[in-house]
């Protein structure tokens, strides 16, 4: 029940606000459709507002009544020729705002390269570059990050994350067509082809073993 | 764990059609870009400054390999610092080197048997020394670099010279060298982004140079060492080209300006074709994996200042895996991925 699991690490990340917009539409599906997962969540509910001390002197489940009344109400059968087409057109009126939402975030995910290759000019600005390496900013942890570990349970545990972490690579996944690989498996094969590639550097840069130093580790 | 924790961003149908829009357009400007470094380049300082710049960076060059010397170097990146240990001696010609991490998990490697006389691309674009590629002649670097002497200051308890190089496009990135007066050791780099951040600082703590070292400082102390491979960075041959080029399969279209082919290496099994490329102080890594054990989704990945974009082709009926590695920014390994193609 891998698959069961998984769904309540979802579960317990959208409680906690981590889960993101795929993660959550497979949890409401789920839970649509499954009374345990629906029961877990409730749990999940009690427990943290009892953590809270936001709990009810009385607690009563109006889930089943208010589904009852729901599926016991009339149907609203009688469409008129004008809501028939209405309909549809709201349908589409909404698919246009999310294309466009996506074409306007696809965009502005472009817009490094475009201004890579179509601005010229800071070739001719190069002259006046000063570097500032007075103040050196290297990144902080806080910029990088791989998306936080959702899998935490409602109780409140010391866990590793909550202590110093070390700063650790970005990953941008653009695509998920590969089913069943692991963060891990990911991770292994980025790390095996960062030493292949340090290798060729060390050989290459003259700067000797330095290279060497940018070793991934098997943690990261 | 599972891989919708690692999703960032989907709608990658809909970018296919965008990136189909904006194609013409990129192309376009990368022509124009192109046209405009390519531009014969007129220094506006005193040549004899420049040419002991150029002088600087070919010692460098020398001293980093026939010097033997011990020492403990940082290396910080994103907030982190490392320190590491290293080891170089240079016995009957042949370098021996070893390199530990003093911090976090133990790591060692070991590299032996790199020949004095081996040299390879990165060494004679560095040197500036006549190559047989009729593009890659002398003063190579100055065509995409501008270099400045900034200075002095003081590295491990020694004096350095402090080196500007600024790219002078966006395809690559800067460095801040600092290089010791006495023997022209490298003893400080820092990597510089295009936003002139800098993405790394490698600086030795405390140098050793030039004493006889013991034969044992440069053997493994850790049996779990790892033995860095030589295998995808061939010598040059006398003409200054890479010998034999008939098994690569797959070639670049297009390279940011300056970078050539410096080695390229076929695994074992066939399973994976890697291709390297450097400008001379910039080196990237093209990684073609056919093996399809492991399904890894399309990504873009940094740490440090090494970024990879990885991305799958179908060719032949087969699925193949295109890794870019290298200190570059992302847009550069993008091009470059998305420039690949196999040789019929």
């Amino acid at each position: 029940m891998s698959n069961n699991n998984q769904i309540k690490e979802s579960l317990s990340a959208l409680m906690d606000g981590q889960a993101d917009e795929l993660e959550v539409r497979r949890v409401l599906k789920e839970v649509s459709e499954n009374d345990e997962l629906r029961d877990t969540w409730r749990r999940h509910q009690l427990a943290a507002s009892a953590m809270r001390r936001e709990l009810p002197e009385q607690v009563v489940d109006y889930s089943s009544a208010i589904r009852d009344a729901i599926e016991n109400e009339d149907s609203l059968s009688s469409q008129t020729a004008i809501s028939r087409i209405v309909k549809p057109l709201g349908r589409f009126a909404v698919a246009a705002s999310v294309a466009a939402i996506a074409l306007v975030g696809v965009q502005q995910y472009n817009k490094p390269v475009g201004s890579l290759v179509n601005t010229p000019a800071p070739v001719a600005a190069v002259d006046n570059v000063q570097l500032d390496i007075t103040t050196p900013q290297l990144r902080t942890s806080a910029e990088f990050g791989i998306p936080q570990v959702t899998a935490r349970t409602v109780s409140a545990t010391n866990g590793p994350d909550q202590g110093y972490s070390a700063p650790t690579a970005v990953i941008n996944v653009r695509d998920v067509t590969p089913d069943k690989v692991t963060r891990e498996q990911v991770q292994a094969y980025l790390n095996d082809l960062m030493l292949r590639h340090t290798e060729n550097a060390a050989s290459n840069t003259n700067q000797g073993m330095m290279p060497f130093a940018r070793m991934p580790t098997d943690q990261e | 764990m599972h891989v919708c924790q690692l999703i960032r961003s989907s709608g990658t149908r809909i970018f296919d059609v965008v990136f189909m829009m904006t194609l013409f357009s990129r192309c376009f400007g990368m022509l124009l870009l192109i046209l405009v470094t390519a531009v014969p380049f007129s220094p506006s300082y005193a040549l004899d400054d420049l040419s002991s710049v150029t002088n600087l960076l070919k010692r460098m060059a020398e001293a980093n390999r026939q010097l033997s010397y011990q020492g403990i170097f940082s290396y910080e990146h994103g907030g982190a610092l490392n320190t590491v240990k290293v080891f170089h001696s240079v016995r009957d010609d042949q370098e021996f080197e070893r390199i530990v991490h003093l911090n976090g998990p133990e790591r060692e490697v070991i590299r032996r048997g790199n020949d004095l006389d081996c040299q390879r691309l990165g060494d004679a674009m560095l040197r500036g020394a006549p190559l047989g590629l009729s593009e890659l002649s002398r003063g190579h670097l100055e065509t995409h670099y501008k270099l400045y002497i900034k200075g002095e200051d003081r590295v491990a308890g020694r004096d350095i010279t402090v080196v500007h190089v600024v790219p002078k496009d966006l395809f690559r990135y800067g460095y801040v060298l600092g290089l010791d007066k006495e023997t022209g050791l490298l003893l400080q780099s820092m990597l510089i982004g295009n936003n002139k951040r800098v993405l790394e600082r490698f600086q030795f703590v405390d140098i050793t140079i030039g004493t006889l070292m013991d034969d044992m400082a440069v053997e493994p102390t850790n049996t779990d060492h790892h033995l860095a491979s030589l295998d995808a960075s061939p010598c040059l041959n006398a003409e200054g080209n890479l010998s034999s080029t008939s098994e690569r399969h797959w070639q670049t279209t297009w390279l940011p300006p300056g970078f050539a082919m410096s080695g390229y290496h076929i695994s074992h099994d066939t399973s994976r074709e890697t291709l390297v490329f450097t400008d001379g102080l910039a080196v990237f890594s093209v990684f073609v994996d056919s093996n399809d054990a492991i399904k890894v989704p399309d990504m873009e990945a940094q740490r440090g200042a090494t970024v990879a974009f990885l991305s799958r082709i179908q060719y032949n009926n087969s699925e193949y895996i295109i890794c870019v590695v290298g200190e570059i920014p992302i847009e550069t390994a993008k091009q470059v991925a998305q420039s690949l193609t196999p040789i019929r």
